[in-house]
């Protein structure tokens, strides 16, 4: 035997499931499409977050990466700083102290040359003294006073000359 | 009267054999049901993504909930485990269920003379009048025969046996039936529960196909007596009558697995289980918010 259908109860059937497909199209699945979609949206919203929350950690440790190399930065500044700083003083100190060891030499030599001319001028006066004296040994008291001393002067400049 | 009330019979149909064995009408939708179930996960799963389109969405749906059913009732171990079978009865049972309301179904078969009533000759492919309900239907809810539900009731019952020997132990297993720790009383009770365990495949198949064949005798006779309008509101009725027994079939299941791998006469197991609810719930929170730290794939 071939393909039977029973028709009055099959035609039923395919009306009623129609009808049911309908109702149930129009009440029954939006609830159940609500329901799918928060669910949905709370799944988006979570992964969402998730990604924003790590998007928010990379951005906050390039920043901390980005504060680190801007103090690595200003450290090294502030210390080139303060070597130039501490070349700068150790160039005029000692700027200062070779002026002033300058002041001293020179100040010594003022002072040496001084007592030079001093003691050369004792020494001068002394020179022509015991000539005069070794003259008058000499020639005895022939010369007066003033000759002589001329003459130990003309001599003293003589040696001067001579010297 | 345009039509005849289809013929209603318990045993299922024969519709042909291989190799000498039979094929009955039940079982080729039991096989479209797995069929259905597995196109379903098909095109659930086929493009999947993080935030789910609508089928997987529907699908995800379903199997966390049973999954979170699982966990409360059995706890994250053992939940897991039998999370399996139940998502599988019930989905199963669900869908076999639910066929009762598609047209065609115990309408659309093969003309047949030996229906009671019918003439010897059957022309067209329509019948109508007398002749409406000579066929054997080729398509017969699963449910509705009581080989698919005992079957059934049997997988779930050797299921839960298997898994009591697995997590307990042979000693302890064979303990909860044939034990003289509480005195003969103890004895008696635990053969009680020895005997229950057949009974088990009893209420669990009786339940489903009472339910089941009822609902589609009634679709029938509705269907005959008050075609299209008088008929809706039991349309309603035997979707959620499936849901809700599909449902129960599973959470039984569920139920004795859980109960077939707990220890008897531990006082203070239970004091152990409920610390463990607490530990796994309070992971699963844990769990819950490092998921929003998942990064997208």
């Amino acid at each position: 035997m071939g393909l039977g259908i029973n028709a009055p109860l099959f035609i039923s059937q395919l009306i009623t499931f129609i009808i049911l497909i309908v109702i149930l199209w129009r009440w029954a699945f939006p609830a159940l499409f609500k329901l799918l979609d928060q669910r949905e949206a709370t799944i988006r919203s979570g992964v969402e977050n998730a990604e924003r929350a790590r998007r928010e950690i990379a951005e906050a440790e390039k920043r901390v990466e980005q504060m680190l190399e801007k103090a690595r930065l200003e450290a090294q500044a502030s210390s080139a700083k303060a070597a130039q700083a501490a070349e700068y003083m150790r160039a005029q100190v000692e700027q200062q102290a070779r002026e002033r060891s300058q002041q001293i030499f020179e100040q010594a030599q003022r002072q040496i040359s001084q007592e030079f001319e001093k003691a050369r001028a004792q020494l001068r006066q002394e020179v022509a003294d015991l000539a005069v004296q070794a003259a008058e040994h000499v020639v005895g008291s022939s010369l007066d006073q003033t000759t002589s001393r001329r003459l130990a002067n003309e001599f003293v400049a003589q040696s001067r000359e001579l010297k | 009267m345009f039509g005849k009330l289809p013929h209603i019979a318990v045993p299922s149909d024969v519709l042909f054999t291989i190799g000498g064995y039979p094929v009955y009408n039940t079982f080729l939708i039991t096989i479209l049901s797995a069929l259905v179930i597995i196109g379903m996960f098909y095109i659930a799963l086929r493009k999947s993504r993080i935030i789910p389109h609508r089928a997987q969405n529907l699908v995800e749906w379903i199997f966390t909930s049973i999954l979170n059913l699982c966990y409360e009732v059995a706890g994250k171990k053992n939940g897991r485990r039998f999370f399996p079978w139940v998502l599988t009865i019930f989905l199963l049972v669900l869908i076999s269920n639910w066929w009762e309301v598609i047209p065609g179904i115990e309408t659309i078969g093969t003309k047949s003379a030996e229906v009671p009533g019918c003439p010897e000759q059957l022309s067209g492919i329509l019948l109508w009048g007398n002749s409406a309900n000579c066929i054997v239907p080729w398509l017969r809810p699963p449910s509705t025969d009581l080989n698919f539900t005992i079957a059934l009731a049997v997988i779930s019952v050797v299921a839960t046996q298997i898994y009591g020997f697995k997590v307990l132990g042979a000693g302890k297993q064979l303990g909860r039936y044939f034990t003289l720790k509480d005195g003969p009383m103890g004895l008696v009770v635990g053969l009680l529960e020895l005997a229950l365990e057949p009974l088990r495949i009893l209420s669990l198949s009786f339940r489903l196909f009472g339910n089941l064949f009822a609902g589609d005798v009634l679709l029938l006779v509705i269907g005959f007596l008050l075609p299209v309008v008088g008929v809706i509101p039991f349309y309603f009725l035997e979707l959620f009558v499936g849901f809700i027994q599909a449902f129960v079939f599973a959470f039984l299941t569920l139920i004795f697995m859980t109960l077939g791998t707990t220890a008897h006469g531990h006082e203070d197991h239970e004091e152990e289980h409920m610390a463990e609810v607490a530990h796994e719930d309070h992971a699963r929170v844990e769990h819950a918010l490092k998921r929003e730290e998942v990064p997208v794939a």
